[in-house]
């Protein structure tokens, strides 16, 4: 699959993989085709089973335009990421969308762990600075090896580096795998700043979460 | 003719496929007394037997006739990343535990699958180690454990879920490896995370229900006898609550006298001067009552480990021959480099015999002969803004797989690696759930190996009564990452290096016999069992976790090959039947 997937950023909180925009046919044809346990297992929420959706739990939605952000730990943690807070050169600050109506965080799925860093603005790639503001660049800070989320800024300040197994993403070229082991790129988010806080401008770019390897 | 042909390929594909839909129509219920005296034709257990052996009775396979060794049939598992599980046998049924849970039941005669269990995992899901090192059986279920931390009981037969028990909580970090261990209608289990502030830990669950019996905490809580040992005020005041000291590989067993022995993983953070002490059960092996998980008593090996020198494999039960008598004792090649003999009472109590280094060891400057407690070389000690650097590395003289104990030859076997050193320098990290707290990032450890290292990986054999080696096999360009399976034949059976062989040695020599390269890198224990008298080798290839780490390292910084194929199969190897063709008939169908 060489399509880019994009996350709707509606709320669907449903478990599985984001379908790539494909026709109708396509999908339909892949239904038809999909082993049959592939949805045994459809629980309350599943697109298989459309009659039963729940609400969405807004602490689990992906994040929504217009979010804003809150450090997930460290002294700050729970408070809003406004963007003069972010430095180039200081390591990524893991941050979780935050529903600005209501104040609720949306910690409620761990694909929400969103790695938040100041890059060069010069540096970044035609893929990237689009969904840039001043520099400041957004990924799912989820491994796409085993999942671990990344915290490390490597030595050449524009690529981070997961502690679990040593994968290395590009943040300035649309999170590009460098080293492995991780084989997939990280999804970005596209960012903005508004009143000097840095919010949600639109959806995962990307698939979320570890790579399955297996069958 | 070319209709015909398909016609009868369309047979053959179908027949078998009809077949293998059938869950099983009987199953041989796993009993306590099963358990305690294995049969020969059946491997019921991660190690064979709860001494921890990795031994096969059987006699058919010998140093005459292994040459013709060869696959009698195979069964890939679709799965990459590492197999770390043995299959296990019972009557003629197979079960494969697999990377993500999963669990492959088998005619253990002809291939043909039985059931397959398989396991969904929440979003965003994350474990550090994506392996599974086995299932235990019990009565007519199998049990797995897993990286969500769940232990799941299976119908032997159907391999339907019979219940489900959370042990840990994966988004704290905490994930399980093990293999489940089976006593007395108890599945004990303990999970990883030594690397993410997880407190150690193992539980029992009744085997029935899944009702969560007892828990043994592997760092005491303030109060607890052992607490003494970490520190009570002060800035470090909290560590024991992320001390780690996890239980993450099967222990052994004294049936007879009923007395389980556990390994006990290395302490968290990584740095020793995080937590000032001792802090027991960190690095330790201890006795534990099965009915309730309370400690009889304990060995640490080294005190405030600060080398991730886990001592998770639990000592293999042995005898030693002491002024002509028998008397019970244990072996254990640790990950801290040294070989330890203990000796053991019907009560459970452990004491010191001795301990010498089987590979390289820049830590300890002595070892007291009484009491086995070792001092340091300080330059060998990492610390918090202090480099330190030390052999063997995190990955040890002996990692995870299982050394080999033959009551036969009187040897140990054991898969080493030796002249590889580490160094790094440590520093507070906060402890956020889910997230590597260990107090060093892998951008700051450095492998150490000599551009001109003879070997790395190997095995020993050792005279468990002189305690001197025998013989040994180096490698020179390839760690060593296989357990060790020995035969009452004098054969051991191994693979664990990045060529992708099969091996068999002499097991009193050392000379290699037999050698077979399969798809991938072999992780996984070898096991042997018999149907209708016929005695099968088997062990599941497939490269990754560690293996693949570590050898990902030796490419970029040694020249080594890079990309060992990943991919799960299982191989099963079997001589050709000597007997007369009436004999083979009298031996009967398979029992299934």
């Amino acid at each position: 699959m060489t399509d880019e997937t994009t996350q709707e950023p509606y709320a669907c909180g449903c478990a599985g993989a984001p379908l790539p925009r494909r026709s109708l046919l396509t999908a339909g044809l892949a239904l038809l085709l999909a082993p049959a346990d592939a949805f045994a297992a459809g629980e309350p929420g599943n697109a298989a089973n459309a009659s039963t959706v729940k609400a969405p739990n807004p602490k689990a939605i992906r994040p929504q335009p217009g979010d804003t952000f809150a450090y997930l730990s460290g002294e700050a943690k729970d408070q809003k990421v406004m963007a003069a807070d972010l430095k180039v050169g200081d390591p990524p600050r893991l941050v979780y969308p935050v529903d600005p109506a209501t104040g609720t965080i949306r910690s409620g799925s761990r694909v929400n762990q969103i790695l938040l860093i100041r890059t060069d603005p010069a540096a970044l790639t035609a893929a990237t600075a689009p969904r840039s503001a001043d520099g400041l660049v957004a990924y799912s800070a989820i491994c796409t090896h085993n999942g671990c989320p990344i915290t490390l800024l490597n030595e050449d300040g524009r690529s981070v580096v997961c502690t679990c197994h040593g994968s290395r993403f590009d943040l300035a070229d649309n999170g590009t795998v460098l080293t492995g082991p991780a084989t997939r790129r990280l999804a970005g988010l596209p960012i903005a700043v508004t009143d000097g806080a840095v919010t949600v401008a639109g959806a995962f770019v990307g698939a979320l979460g570890a790579a399955p390897s297996q069958q | 003719m070319i209709k015909t042909l398909s016609a009868a390929l369309l047979g053959s594909v179908l027949v078998p496929a009809l077949a293998a839909a059938a869950p099983l129509k009987t199953y041989s219920t796993v009993t306590q007394e099963r358990l305690s005296n294995p049969e020969p034709e059946n491997w019921l257990m991660a190690k064979g037997n709860y001494a921890g052996w990795s031994y096969t009775p059987l006699d058919q396979v010998n140093a005459g006739n292994v040459k013709s060794l060869r696959p009698v049939w195979s069964y890939s598992t679709g799965v990459t990343s590492g197999h770390e599980a043995p299959p296990i046998v019972n009557n003629g049924v197979m079960y494969v535990a697999t990377p993500y849970n999963q669990v492959i039941a088998m005619d253990a005669k002809t291939g043909e699958s039985v059931w397959r269990y398989k396991r969904d995992f929440p979003e965003g899901f994350s474990a550090f180690h994506y392996t599974n090192r086995g299932v235990a059986l019990w009565g007519d279920k199998v049990y797995v454990a897993g990286l969500d931390c769940r232990l799941v009981a299976l119908d032997a037969k159907t391999g339907k879920v019979a219940w489900e028990a959370e042990v840990c909580d994966w988004t704290q970090g905490a994930y399980i490896t093990s293999a489940p261990v089976a006593v007395n209608g108890k599945i004990m289990i303990g999970p990883s995370g030594g690397e993410f502030g997880v407190r150690g830990f193992l539980k029992a669950f009744d085997a029935e229900t899944g009702k969560e019996d007892w828990t043994f905490w592997a760092v005491p809580a303030p109060g607890q006898p052992g607490s003494e040992t970490w520190p009570k005020e002060g800035r470090w005041k909290d560590a024991w609550k992320i001390g780690g000291g996890t239980m993450w590989m099967p222990g052994n067993y004294d049936a007879k006298n009923g007395v389980l022995y556990w390994g006990v993983g290395n302490g968290s953070p990584w740095l020793g001067d995080q937590r000032p002490g001792d802090n027991l059960y960190v690095a330790s092996v201890v006795a534990l009552n099965p009915a309730d998980g309370t400690i009889k008593s304990h060995f640490q090996y080294h005190w405030n480990d600060s080398w991730d020198w886990a001592a998770m494999n639990a000592p293999t039960l042995i005898e030693l021959d002491r002024d002509g008598k028998k008397v019970p004792a244990m072996i254990s090649a640790q990950r801290n480099g040294y070989l330890y003999r203990l000796g053991r009472t019907d009560g459970g109590q452990i004491s010191f015999l001795d301990a010498r280094p089987f590979v390289k060891n820049t830590v300890f400057s002595s070892v007291d002969p009484k009491t086995g407690r070792p001092t340091y070389n300080q330059a060998g000690v990492p610390g918090t803004g202090r480099a330190g650097t030390y052999c063997p590395s995190v990955w040890g003289g002996k990692d995870w797989p299982y050394e080999s104990f033959n009551p036969k030859t009187g040897m140990l076997y054991v898969p080493f690696n030796d002249n590889h050193c580490m160094t790094y320098e440590g520093k507070v990290q906060e402890r956020v759930p889910g997230q590597w707290s260990a107090g060093v990032d892998i951008t700051d450890i450095k492998l150490l190996i000599d551009k001109d290292v003879k070997y790395i990986g190997g095995i020993q054999a050792i005279d468990v009564n002189t305690n001197k080696e025998v013989w040994r096999d180096t490698y020179a360009k390839s760690w060593m990452w296989g357990s060790i399976l020995s035969t009452a034949t004098d054969l051991i059976f191994t693979g664990g290096t990045s060529d992708r062989m099969f091996r068999a040695y002499d097991a009193k020599s050392g000379k290699e016999l037999w050698s077979f390269k399969t798809n991938s890198g072999i992780i996984s224990p070898p096991i042997s069992y018999a149907i209708d008298g016929k005695q099968y080798i088997a062990v599941v290839s497939g490269w990754g976790v560690d293996s693949a780490l570590v050898q990902g390292i030796m490419a970029d910084e040694h020249g080594w090959e890079k990309d060992i194929p990943q991919g799960g199969t299982v191989w099963v190897f079997a001589v050709d039947d000597e007997r007369a063709p009436e004999k083979r008939a009298e031996a009967g169908s398979s029992t299934r």
